[in-house]
């Protein structure tokens, strides 16, 4: 078995590095933040090992990439800001203000602005990321606030709050709560589709995905998921990965183990792929032929070739992975 | 110094700081407790009361329906509406009754109590024809369960079947399957040891002997208040102490004559909800908690906390504040309410219990969670703790 994945995964970088597109771009690391052990690993996207783990402040979760990819920025919670790690020496070379207890963060598309959820204080904090001081509080967004998903137009900003199971419209340019809007139970992440028209969000407990326009913030429709030997109550989607052509999104179920492939225009659920124990956070590569997965209950993470939907190889990583990002 | 305002508005002010008036209409919820609960007096002759940590503390549920209110305060733009709580402490069940009836004639007409099962029992049956709803925050007795079960009484509360069933379960995946019993002189002593005895035929633990015990130093009574008497049956695999009173349990552990691990009243004690659990979101409503009443948070804060939550998450998803939409949501197959300790929650139609997640902690960690994995049901595994629809006693 062992020795098949190996021969694979072999042949696999062989066919990567034949045609030369995979990691041209970027470093090829993949980043992965543990939760519990306040570091980042350092993945080679090459060979699958880890060649760092950088020791960064407390409770390191979401991470994102600077518009130039030289930068990538780490939400450690238990310090209450965020760190910029550097790609270029991999080690955090500052930090910038980012409220109490900040979880989820996105940088708005011309990269100027950093909009974190602030889960203990219930708050949104709106941050200027050249100076790394903090714009402006957004208060009463709910109980829990988490995912933060800008529109691709930067104009509004989509805000899950996990407690009251809504999604607030927020813009952030003036801290302006637009509208709220109840979707299923404890919405945790959510993603705009390319073409800026649909706003997908999971339900960890509702166990589907809430689609809302884009525009109007009308809901749209739902993604339901079952499969033979799923138990209901294991289905606890958390995270996204699309295509960047829009067609497939990628919904990790957390308990249930399995990656659901989706497609977009139908909303059905295509296949579902076995990853580790409350598989959670997901990233693709740039030519979208692996995605990534953290496995937050198994300290490690899955690579998935998207050709035939297979894991193909599984990597410790530390505590608690939760986020995982590629550089490539 | 925002926290700090905003707890001393809480404390002095709760029902008129959550019902400000703009534009959407006011909820109020009834809040009833008892000035002499047993469940919560202060105890023993110590300066302090030595089954807190800190120090002697009001453990009634009052705080978490608080914090309830609190996160219903944040539900306003969805639900469409502001809630409000009016908070009664009254000294027997006529005292409930007639504060019931006070807050119906102002509006009022969904209540959640923190009441023994006794008072329960007696209030739910004067109650039973009534257009209302009530929620047990706090009572497990079985009965409420079963004989004594109403369609207008829903219980957020655990039953004690619910948690002798998950102990059970840890006994039996640990292998741990001889059990000696120790049962207290109290009533509720008597129930604690007959619901461990149906868990323990359930699942298929053996109990090796079953002794009373009373709490003193009499020599002449050693056989009932000396661990060694007690605990010197041939061969045991663990101990199961039902104390409701709780000082002699307090004594048990590392004190039985042989090494084995002791469960129920202390030891590893079932409970709906613990302090230290730190998944599913739980560190972020401790931390709300905490910064709101300076204390830990208990299984009654939790029970309260989450009646507050159900009732909100009924009316933001019906639309309505009508007792009998609301009834109709708790009993649907809709219903979904998230106390932070993993799955969505959602009544058993047969009797109106919650089924949920029951944590088996220690005095400072959640070492289980029951269901424990292995345990499967025919639909939701949730359904392993407590009565099912077939053991039930209960007419409706």
């Amino acid at each position: 078995m062992r020795t098949s994945i190996r021969l694979a995964l072999a042949g696999l970088i062989i066919c990567l590095t034949g045609n030369g597109m995979t990691f041209a771009a970027g470093t090829g690391y993949i980043f992965v933040s543990n939760e519990s052990d306040d570091t980042v690993s350092v993945i080679d996207g090459g060979s699958f090992e880890v060649i760092k783990t950088i020791a960064t402040g407390d409770r390191p979760r979401d991470m994102r990439f600077s518009p130039d990819r030289t930068r990538l920025y780490v939400a450690t919670s238990g310090d209450d800001h965020i760190e910029v790690i550097n790609i270029a020496t991999l080690e955090v070379a500052g930090t910038i203000e980012a409220g109490e207890d900040p979880e989820i963060f996105q940088l708005d598309p011309s990269g100027k602005i950093l909009v974190v959820a602030n889960e203990d204080d219930n708050e949104v904090t709106v941050t200027d990321v050249v100076s790394g001081k903090q714009l402006r509080v957004i208060e009463d967004v709910g109980v829990e606030p988490e995912g933060i998903t800008f529109r691709h137009d930067g104009k509004v900003v989509f805000v899950t709050s996990e407690a009251t199971n809504s999604v607030l419209i927020i813009d952030p340019w003036v801290g302006k709560i637009i509208d709220e809007v109840l979707v299923g139970n404890r919405p945790r992440r959510g993603i705009v589709t390319p073409d800026n028209k649909e706003y997908w969000v999971t339900n960890e407990l509702g166990g589907t995905v809430s689609i809302l326009d884009a525009q109007t913030y009308s809901p749209l429709g739902q993604v339901y998921f079952e499969k033979r030997g799923m138990r209901q109550e294991d289905i606890n989607p958390v995270d996204f990965a699309m295509t960047k052509d829009g067609k497939t999104a990628y919904v990790t179920l957390g308990r249930a183990r399995h990656v659901a492939v989706v497609d977009v225009a139908s909303r059905e659920v295509e296949e579902y792929i076995l990853a580790g124990d409350r598989v959670w956070g997901a990233a693709l590569n740039r030519d979208e032929s692996l995605l990534v997965v953290t496995n937050g209950a198994s300290d490690d993470v899955t690579i998935i070739d998207t050709d035939d939907n297979r894991a193909i190889n599984a990597i410790s990583v530390g505590r608690t992975p939760h986020t995982v990002r590629i550089d490539d | 110094m925002r926290r700090l305002l905003a707890s001393l508005v809480l404390v002095m002010t709760a029902p008129l700081a959550l019902a400000q008036d703009d534009g959407a209409p006011t909820m109020t919820i009834g809040y009833l407790d008892m000035a002499e609960d047993p469940r919560y007096d202060e105890w023993g002759i110590h300066p302090v009361d030595i089954r807190s940590s800190t120090a002697i503390v009001d453990r009634r549920g009052l705080a978490g329906a608080e914090l309830g209110m609190e996160d219903l305060s944040r539900l306003k733009r969805v639900a469409k509406t502001s809630f409000a709580m009016d908070h009664a402490r009254v000294t027997n069940t006529a005292g409930i009754l007639s504060e019931i009836a006070r807050m119906r004639e102002a509006g009022a007409a969904v209540f959640v109590l923190d009441a023994p099962s006794k008072v329960l029992v007696e209030v739910s049956a004067a109650l039973a024809a009534e257009n209302i709803l009530l929620l047990n925050a706090t009572a497990i007795g079985d009965s409420l369960r079963n004989e004594d079960c109403q369609t207008n009484l829903f219980h957020v509360a655990a039953s004690r079947a619910m948690l002798t069933d998950a102990l059970a379960q840890h006994l039996k995946e640990r292998n741990w399957q001889e059990i000696i019993v120790l049962q207290g002189p109290l009533a509720e002593d008597v129930e604690s040891v007959a619901a461990f005895t149906r868990s323990a035929d359930l699942f298929g633990l053996e109990i090796v002997d079953a002794r009373l015990f009373v709490l003193g130093n009499d020599p002449r009574a050693r056989e009932m208040n000396d661990l060694d008497f007690l605990t010197g049956s041939e061969d045991y695999d663990a101990v199961f102490v039902a104390d409701v009173h709780g000082e002699f349990a307090l004594s048990v552990p590392h004190r039985t004559r042989k090494p084995a691990p002791v469960v129920g009243a202390s030891g590893l004690v079932p409970r709906i909800w613990h302090w230290s659990y730190t998944r599913h979101g739980a560190p972020q409503v401790h931390g709300r908690f905490e910064r709101l009443h300076s204390r830990r948070m208990g299984e009654a804060d939790w029970g309260a906390w989450v009646s507050m939550k159900a009732i909100g998450e009924a009316v933001a998803r019906t639309k309505s504040r009508n007792v009998a939409d609301i009834r109709d949501y708790f009993r649907s197959e809709k219903m979904r309410v998230d106390g932070s300790k993993g799955p969505g929650m959602s009544f058993r139609i047969w009797n109106n219990q919650l089924r949920q997640p029951i944590m088996l902690a220690t005095q400072d960690w959640v070492s289980a969670r029951a269901p424990i994995e292995g345990f499967k049901h025919r639909t939701n595994d949730l359904d392993t703790l407590g009565q099912s629809e077939r053991e039930m006693a209960c007419g409706f």
